[in-house]
């Protein structure tokens, strides 16, 4: 006797681990053979184990089959029809709903694609596209296994089940000290597999057919599971095989003993690095030729490792949960570390997208780069110094490239990191001396060593701090390392006399404090001077304003120190009691509140009546957005990441001194940081420009050949040409208004259009398609003619208006459209577009 | 015949004014008098009045948005339709209305 039960798979997200393990705990009632015949993958499962069951890669709505056989088959039929049809369509429902949804800024084609992705905070700009390796050596099935002979066959079969029952009665009793949900579904699908009769029946055979150690043959088989479940589009059944890897390496670790000791990071060929975070040093130790992009789970954006990612230009992201157990170790990844996004197996049309944008942006900053080299200054004339952070000397050839005009910050405590002893004097001189050398006659200000217990240094044993940001870091460790800061002072001075050299002290918040360094510098100096070593005495000496205290004192300070640089990640941190690292309440840590503009406003206002000049670093400088406000509150430097530069050259020429001032003489008078982004909203990309067209906005044989890439090329034009700020926004806007009803006008045309703040200025441009393609689903006249109208948040002028409107009426003319096809080159059909909106 | 028709699209900045055009050069190619108004970004334009109205045989609106000062054709005979609409398929909702009204 046999009874069958034939079904359409109910569930919208397909048949994945949620409902796998109770379809299981369902079939595990009853004695009965149960197997889940998918008709239409043709797999056939056993429905008493949840891999076996995933594995059947059961979508919504395949055509399915139950097959029972056995004395309760009868009963075991009647609940799984319950469970399948009734059952599980609801509670499914309940948790799909409370699913967060796709948001609105996602490119396009990632929802036409049905791509899988995941978000995290971007944290380096850039694309990356490769293999993606996943750093965590507890999680990584492929590792060692212990090399040692096969006992024989009961032996290792008695050796997996002790430890099998051992993992069972391990999570059982974990099981029962948890009270969180998701810690407890955690366990639970652990302790289903641990139990599931494919996973055992797999280990069993490679122990019995294949006479492998227990614990090559749980490798194996998780080895062998997760491969099946790999090539899974669902999220959840990704996460299933990290689980598989879990459950494999603790049964392993039950057999052999601890893990294996964790070792540096070794890249062997061009990876993108997935890992929980990444000390400094371990970035470091990477080969950087072989490193493509990194994705990191726990780390915030002004880590000093991402700071370290984006000087060497790698695209990044951080604050993806969870990432290293929804990739798979090797499979490609596109990661776009402008806008967040990692995308694992991207389809052809998502990878030409973003080839696509990689090229865009390309050529969007070879355009900046044209112009990188001229002095930093607004349109108007404003002058304001363009500075690199490095941390290495060897960064200066990037930044030069870049366009900066100095060094404003150089980090000198790398020098320390990665090495068993201290550099000695002359050792940093070199550094200094090569420094100075390849600056060329730009000033380069060196940091004196700023570390503390949060920077663990081998040579230095700092005692532990329960709260090292708040302990001895910076100047007040130097007493304790006092040898170590006379050689790097002593160091400077001497490398000073090949160039402008300033030194600058961190974490200075008493004027004792500054006044003991000062004291300090000139005994360096009068020992270099007694044993007649070259060097120059009179250096421009200067301090971080990072600790708010320091910051309410500048005009004592301005006595002692020849300019100050506001180290803005730390004094964002302390001033807002809110640690920048700590995605709980990054929320809190805010440069545009206005409390915080106000203290900046002081502390410049301050300096300059005692005039002192004052820079900005940190990563609130290198925002193009917020210049507007850096400018307004007029700073002197603003000194970034090179890979910042160019923009911020760029965005610094379009800039008005005289509405920057406005703006941030508004903003401090505001009390709410909602307030304040309005303001700056409000403020818009910059000045308009007079003409609607420019040939720059017409190609005459666009390669795009579908809505989607139409939208992706016209906002790179938009962007290129300099008239708005952000294809991505301006892309979003022209879908926005494509959403609401096509553009094809018929006739062989489509007009979308946008209205956005990211627009600076009315903008026509003009496609021409090498090869026509239908605009609309179902439509099956192609198009093969795009005249995209981008309007500013604002609306146009009234005069753009009349343009617009003539232009339109004119597009309904035969003979204009001919004319416009007939163009032969980019420069008439930009004459025949702006005629006829003359009229 | 004589026929009357309001434009209008959400943004106001290039249907409205398109489909205006596109029903004025379809209308006189049909045999019709036509006068468009438009209700677009920059206003009222080309208005009509009441005496332009009380003239038509019929109203047209092709439009996304609500009409302006539609209480001016209070008791005429409307038919409304999509500016998309206007714009694609002016040639047959012309040739069906005046086919209409020849009845």
């Amino acid at each position: 006797m046999a009874v069958e039960f034939s079904f359409r798979f109910p569930l919208p997200q397909g048949l994945h681990a949620r409902p796998a393990v109770r379809i299981q705990e369902t079939a595990d009632r009853f004695v009965a053979d149960i197997f889940w015949d998918n008709l239409k993958t043709a797999a056939v499962a056993d429905a008493k184990s949840v891999l076996s069951l995933i594995g059947s890669d059961t979508q919504c709505d395949d055509p399915c089959r139950l097959r029972l056989r056995g004395p309760d088959e009868q009963d075991a039929r009647e609940a799984l029809i319950r469970l399948l049809l009734e059952d599980l369509p609801i509670t499914e429902a309940r948790i799909e709903e409370a699913l967060p949804s796709t948001p609105a800024d996602v490119p396009r084609v990632l929802v036409l694609e049905k791509a899988l992705f995941f978000r995290g905070t971007p944290a380096g700009a850039g694309i990356a596209f490769g293999p993606v390796r996943i750093h965590d050596p507890g999680l990584e099935m492929d590792g060692e296994e212990v090399n040692r002979p096969a006992e024989s066959v009961e032996v290792e079969t008695a050796v997996f089940r002790t430890a099998a029952g051992k993992l069972e009665a391990e999570i059982l009793r974990q099981r029962a000290e948890k009270s969180d949900p998701a810690e407890l579904a955690v366990l639970d699908s652990h302790l289903a597999l641990v139990r599931d009769r494919a996973l055992i029946a797999k280990i069993e055979h490679f122990i019995a057919a294949e006479k492998n150690t227990a614990g090559t043959a749980i490798a194996r088989a998780g080895r062998e599971f997760g491969k099946t479940l790999q090539a899974a589009r669902s999220a959840y059944i990704r996460e299933r095989v990290a689980d598989i890897k879990d459950v494999s390496r603790r049964l392993r670790t039950l057999i052999e003993g601890g893990p294996g000791k964790e070792n540096a990071v070794r890249l062997d060929g061009p990876v993108i690095l997935a890992a929980a975070d990444l000390t400094p040093s371990e970035f470091l130790a990477l080969d950087r030729n072989l490193l493509l992009g990194l994705i990191l789970e726990n780390a915030g954006t002004t880590s000093h490792t991402l700071i370290l990612a984006r000087a060497r230009g790698i695209p990044a992201v951080s604050g993806c949960t969870d990432i290293r157990k929804k990739l798979q170790a090797g499979e490609n990844v596109i990661l776009d570390g402008g806008r967040g996004f990692v995308l694992p197996s991207p389809s052809p049309a998502v990878e030409r997208y973003f080839e696509r944008d990689t090229a865009a942006e390309t050529r969007k900053n070879e355009k900046r780069l044209e112009k990188a080299g001229l002095p930093g200054r607004t349109e108007d004339g404003c002058r304001m110094e363009i500075a690199a952070n490095i941390g290495h000397a060897e960064e200066l050839q990037k930044a030069w490239v870049q366009g900066a005009e100095g060094v404003g910050l150089f980090r000198t405590e790398m020098l320390l990191m990665d090495r068993a002893t201290a550099p000695d004097e002359d050792e940093q001189y070199a550094v200094y001396v090569q420094a100075v050398r390849a600056a060329g006659g730009r000033p380069v200000i060196i940091r004196t060593f700023d570390i503390g217990g949060d920077k663990p240094i081998p040579f230095l044993p700092l005692p532990r701090e329960n709260n090292p940001f708040l302990g001895v870091r910076g100047i007040r460790l130097y007493e304790r390392c006092a040898g170590l800061i006379q050689a790097q002072l002593r160091a400077i001075l001497r490398a000073a006399v090949f160039g402008p050299l300033k030194i600058m002290f961190p974490m200075v918040g008493t004027l004792d404090e500054i006044i003991g360094l000062k004291d300090l510098l000139r005994t360096v100096a009068g020992d270099l001077a007694g044993a007649s070593i070259p060097h120059r005495p009179a250096i421009e000496t200067g301090m971080m304003v990072e600790v708010p205290s320091a910051a309410l004192l500048i005009d004592g300070f301005a006595d002692q120190v020849d300019f100050f640089s506001i180290g803005s990640n730390d004094l964002l941190q302390y001033f807002f009691a809110a640690d920048r690292g700590n995605p709980g309440v990054r929320d809190l840590n805010q440069p545009l509140h206005p409390a915080f503009l106000r203290l900046l406003r002081k502390i410049v206002e301050d300096a300059r009546a005692k005039k002192r000049w004052v820079g900005l670093c940190g990563e609130i400088a290198a925002d193009p957005r917020l210049l507007p406000l850096w400018v307004g509150l007029g700073f002197d430097e603003l000194s970034m990441a090179p890979a910042a530069i160019p923009e911020i050259k760029a965005r610094l020429a379009g800039l008005k001194a005289e509405d920057c001032r406005s703006l941030a003489q508004t903003a401090v008078g505001l009390w709410r940081r909602r307030d304040v982004e309005a303001a700056l909203d409000a403020f818009g990309p910059g000045e308009p420009v007079g003409t609607l067209i420019e040939p720059d906005l017409v190609r005459l044989d666009s390669a795009s050949r579908s809505k989607a890439e139409t939208m992706q090329e016209l906002a790179s034009l938009l962007e290129l040409s300099g008239r708005a700020a952000g294809r991505t926004e301006i892309e979003a806007a022209l879908w926005r208004r494509e959403d609401t009803g096509s553009t094809g006008i018929g006739l062989g045309v489509a007009i979308p259009h946008c209205q956005t703040a990211a627009i600076r200025s009315a903008s026509i441009a003009v496609l021409r398609f090498a090869r026509p393609f239908p605009w609309d689903a179902g439509d099956d006249e192609p198009v093969d003619l795009a005249v995209m109208l981008a309007i500013p948040a604002a609306g146009p002028s009234g005069d753009h208006l009349k343009l617009l409107a003539r232009l339109s009426r004119r597009l309904m003319h035969d003979e204009f459209r001919e004319a416009l096809r007939a163009a032969t080159d980019a420069d008439s059909l930009a004459r025949l577009i702006a005629a006829a909106a003359a009229g | 015949m004589t026929i009357v028709a309001v434009t209008a699209c959400p943004t106001g900045i290039a249907h409205t004014y398109m489909a205006a055009e596109r029903l004025e050069k379809v209308g006189k190619k049909l045999g019709f008098s036509i006068k468009v108004e438009t209700q677009g970004a920059m206003g009222i334009e080309n208005e009509l009045s009441a005496a332009d109205i009380a003239k038509a045989d019929v109203v047209l609106f092709a439009v996304g948005i609500p009409v302006l000062k539609s209480d001016r054709f209070a008791g005429k005979k409307i038919i409304e339709i999509g500016v998309q609409e206007a714009l694609k398929n002016a040639e047959a909702v012309l040739t069906r209305i005046k086919d209409e009204l020849g009845r």
